[in-house]
């Protein structure tokens, strides 16, 4: 009986089970590691029958075949140097003129690509904005929203104005603020207040958002600063209560191009003393730049650092502060310079 | 021939007079990136440190540095020359002055075991040694 | 506003540094004053103008200035926190200004210009102590001998224990004087390193008398005959002689031993304390940090022939002469026999002493004999400067002895 040659064997019912992602050894050197790794995948996951023929087992993927380099196994194995010529690209004897991939001795010295050149969505820290700036928005804002209701437009106002200022330099400067007998500001007077003025401000209402960001308008824009005597509003208690603070914050917020924090408001509301002054401070202490290190607070806070026997170094001290606290440096930085040697760090030894 | 006299030192006995504190210098190293600073650094910058320990101790020395990537280290320094040195690694504000009151209020001398009872004076016993060849002679 | 020691650097520390611009200070934070060198500031990156700086901060003092200066400027002595420990530590009074302190911390040789060295502090200082020290040893020892009266003196106010009280006092020297240096630290000029001879033995207060050149004018040929006693005329407080004005001079150039700079700087203290807190609070100082020392008397003791200086002694006071015997004894014929001598004035016993030999044994009598007539201390003894004070009492005349025996 003869035995008819089968090409089943035991290896064939294990590998079934596990189908191999070997690569042989042709494939390997004509494709690249992505290839590679596709191909091996691709094996693997596929769960081919290991009956294919050699043939069958080694034909790579249309798509992954480089546009050049279409060959079979058998062109693999017979390829030689002098033979292969595919559209022109010879094989390289020296290393001159080959572009180089990758880095050429650091990586830094990489070219920056797309990625590179990242902007962070969480924003960069703000300038802030200074007592005086700060009073001076609340100013305009306070002027702009009681002329605004003072007109009847007071409406049209607390839904928001995107224009940077409604009113003239001029109106600013002779504006004053009343103040009630109770604290509180009752209204704004304006001696030379004439009828254009309110079509004037209509318009600037209802103007379209504009494209600049509103924060950093917020800085370049020329802001009328208030006398001391147009100040006096900084004592005036904020009432919660009142819809025209409400106006007033809106507007504030909108002219510093910030939000007011929703904390700060409640505490500050929640004491029926606190004043406009009270906010101008806690605005201006909540925008002010947060310290990143322990000098940072100590410098801001410099009870430790006023105490008789404190000492606080700005930085780490070095062996060389510790020779200058005694008096050695000097001596030491004479006698290498007489000798020739560098004080600090080391002489390029010259070969 | 006259008496001649030998020359010495009279030494000091702490305390009699006046005292002086034996700690002469406190450092507060911190670091501000590593994680086991955060309580030295809150002690640093809270109102702790000065109310409880420098104006308690106007005789020592504080020095406040960083020391970039190590551990936080209280580093006290004595008038014996000694040096002493406490890692507060991840310890609270209060822990760290517990050991900062525990490096001021040592002496600089290197921790013994005190074995017995010995009595520590410098002044020679009241009523004196025994000898066998005073007081209660017996004569055989 | 009070100058912030914020930014304090080791060196420089002293005054106020560096220029304002390179102090790392944000707009928002205002009026710090920080000191860091130059050198220092250079490396820190994020760095402000100090718009408004106040006009009553001190001007910054670049470090290369510093460093030419003799000693620290003076407002460096009010930020350096050693120096305000050191004045803590000592419970000085709060009249000594700080910037005295500093000043007495400065030795000649570290800034030759009076108005900022120690040397008028140290010289007043210096008979203060000696005055001091010298009315309590002899009003608490009157029949203390001369010699010994020198080795106390030596041993309260030497300059071997003023250098060791500077060290227990936790002052620390710097290694070279300069205007950068700490204030808190002592400055002086150190003398190039010498080999020490080899001393075989305790230092003693000599006692022998030799012709010796006068202090005066060293160049006459004219001598006297320096003894133990003419030494309290001629002499300084520790019955050495003294140095004459030419050897001081010289000192300023070359320099001074660590020793020499400490007595100096402990003495300008006393004299400082004097000056600025009054009288009573510079006996109060020395009381505090001199006269709670301990000092065995009976240690000081060296004697030659104490059997001959009993019987001298006990011939001029009118005693019998003394006669030794024996008390006790054990093991005569033994490796280690023990005999106990006592030294007997008729029935009295004058001193007793314990021997391996019966010489040894009289000798040891003879010795604690002296050492009980020498040491011999009054219950009620004043010191003579308690009667400057506002309310003292009537001075009462204290005990005073016709001196150590002639042999």
């Amino acid at each position: 009986m003869s035995v008819r040659p089968t090409s089943r064997s035991i290896f064939d019912t294990l590998s079934r089970s596990s189908p191999s992602n070997h690569i042989c050894r042709q494939c390997r050197r004509t494709l690249t590691p992505q290839q590679q790794r596709y191909a091996s995948s691709a094996l693997s996951s596929n769960g081919q029958s290991p009956q294919r023929t050699i043939a069958q087992r080694h034909a790579i993927p249309a798509l992954f075949q480089s546009g050049k380099t279409q060959r079979t196994l058998v062109s693999v194995a017979r390829r030689d140097k002098e033979e292969v010529d595919d559209a022109g690209v010879t094989g390289a004897r020296t290393w001159e003129g080959l572009p180089i991939i990758g880095h050429g001795g650091d990586w830094k010295d990489m070219p920056e690509t797309v990625q590179d050149d990242y902007q962070s969505w969480h924003g960069t820290a703000l300038p802030t904005l200074s007592h005086e700036q700060l009073t001076a928005f609340l100013f305009q804002a306070i002027v702009e929203c009681h002329t605004c209701s003072e007109l009847g437009i007071a409406e049209t106002l607390a839904a928001g104005s995107h224009a940077r200022s409604l009113l003239s330099p001029d109106l600013f400067e002779t504006a004053t603020i009343a103040i009630s007998p109770k604290h509180t500001i009752q209204g704004v007077q304006h001696p030379n207040l004439d009828a254009d003025t309110t079509e004037v401000l209509q318009e600037k209402l209802q103007s379209p958002v504009e494209s600049e960001n509103t924060q950093t308008q917020a800085e370049n824009t020329q802001i009328y600063l208030p006398s001391p005597e147009q100040q006096s509003f900084l004592d005036a208690r904020i009432k919660p209560n009142n819809p025209m603070t409400f106006t007033i914050l809106k507007r504030f917020s909108f002219l510093i191009g910030r939000r007011i924090p929703d904390p700060l408001l409640t505490t500050l509301t929640q004491k029926p003393t606190n004043t406009y002054r009270h906010l101008v401070t806690a605005l201006n202490e909540h925008l002010a730049p947060k310290p990143a290190n322990v000098i940072e607070k100590l410098a801001m806070n410099q009870t430790l650092a006023n105490q008789s026997n404190v000492l606080v170094f700005p930085r780490r001290e070095t062996p060389v502060d510790k020779e200058k606290e005694v008096g050695r440096w000097k001596i030491i930085e004479e006698e290498l310079k007489k000798r020739g040697l560098p004080v600090l760090g080391r002489t390029k030894v010259q070969e | 021939m006259p008496v001649q006299a030998i020359k010495s030192v009279a030494t000091s006995r702490n305390g009699v007079g006046a005292f002086i504190l034996q700690c002469r210098r406190l450092d507060f190293h911190y670091c501000d990136w590593a994680g086991s600073s955060r309580g030295m650094n809150k002690l640093l910058t809270s109102s702790l440190l000065p109310q409880q320990v420098t104006t308690k101790y106007p005789a020592t020395e504080f020095r406040i540095s960083s020391r970039p990537n190590k551990h936080p280290i209280l580093k006290a320094y004595y008038i014996n020359g000694n040096t002493k040195a406490i890692c507060v690694r991840n310890l609270e504000p209060a822990q760290i002055i517990q050991k900062a009151e525990l490096l001021l209020q040592n002496s600089g001398i290197k921790n013994k075991k005190i074995r017995g009872k010995n009595v520590v004076s410098q002044n020679e016993s009241v009523r004196g040694i025994w000898s066998p060849l005073h007081g209660g002679l017996k004569n055989v | 506003m009070k100058a912030v020691r914020l930014l304090r650097w080791s060196g420089s520390v002293l005054s106020p540094r560096t220029r304002p611009e390179f102090f790392p200070i944000r707009q928002s934070i205002h009026l710090i004053q920080c000191r860091t060198q130059a050198t220092a500031a250079a490396t820190i990156d994020h760095i402000e103008e100090a718009s408004d700086l106040s006009p009553s901060q001190p001007a910054y003092i670049p470090e290369d200035v510093l460093t030419r200066l003799p000693s620290p400027p003076i407002e460096a002595s009010r930020t350096s926190a050693k120096l305000a420990a050191l004045h803590a530590r000592l419970s000085l009074p709060s009249r000594l200004p700080i910037e005295t302190l500093a000043r007495t911390l400065v030795d000649q040789t570290a800034d030759h210009n009076p108005k900022f060295n120690n040397s008028s502090f140290s010289v007043l200082g210096n008979d203060l102590l000696a005055y001091y020290t010298s009315e309590y040893i002899i009003c608490q020892y009157p029949r203390l001998p001369l010699a010994v009266v020198f080795a106390a003196m030596y041993a309260y106010c030497g300059p071997k224990a003023l250098a060791t009280i500077t060290r227990e006092w936790g002052v620390q020297p710097a290694a070279a004087p300069g205007g950068e240096v700490d204030p808190g630290f002592l400055q002086f000029m150190r003398l190039p390193p010498e080999p020490q001879p080899e001393r075989l033995g305790p230092e003693l207060v000599s006692t022998q008398s030799a012709m010796v050149a006068s202090p005066n004018n060293p160049n006459i040929v004219e001598k006297r005959r320096r003894s133990i006693s003419n030494r309290t005329v001629y002499d300084d407080e520790f019955g050495e002689p003294k140095s004459s004005g030419i050897e001081q001079s010289i000192d300023l150039s070359q320099g001074v031993t660590m020793e020499k700079a400490s007595a100096n700087f402990v003495r300008a203290v006393i004299g400082a304390v004097y000056l600025h807190a009054g009288r009573a609070a510079s006996k109060q100082f020395y009381k505090d940090h001199f006269m709670s020392r301990q000092l065995n008397m009976a240690s000081l003791f060296q004697f030659r022939t104490p059997t001959k200086d009993l019987s001298k002694l006990c011939a001029r006071e009118g005693f019998q002469p003394p006669i030794a015997r024996i008390l006790s004894e054990t093991g005569r014929l033994s490796r280690h026999p023990v005999f106990v001598v006592g030294v007997f004035s008729g029935k009295e016993k004058l001193g007793e002493g314990a021997g391996s030999s019966l010489d040894e044994a009289r000798t040891r009598a003879a010795v604690a004999a002296l050492k009980s007539w020498y040491l011999y201390s009054p219950l009620d003894w004043k010191l003579p400067s308690d009667t400057e004070e506002a309310n003292a009492k009537q001075w009462v005349p204290q005990m005073v002895d016709q001196g150590d025996v002639v042999v």
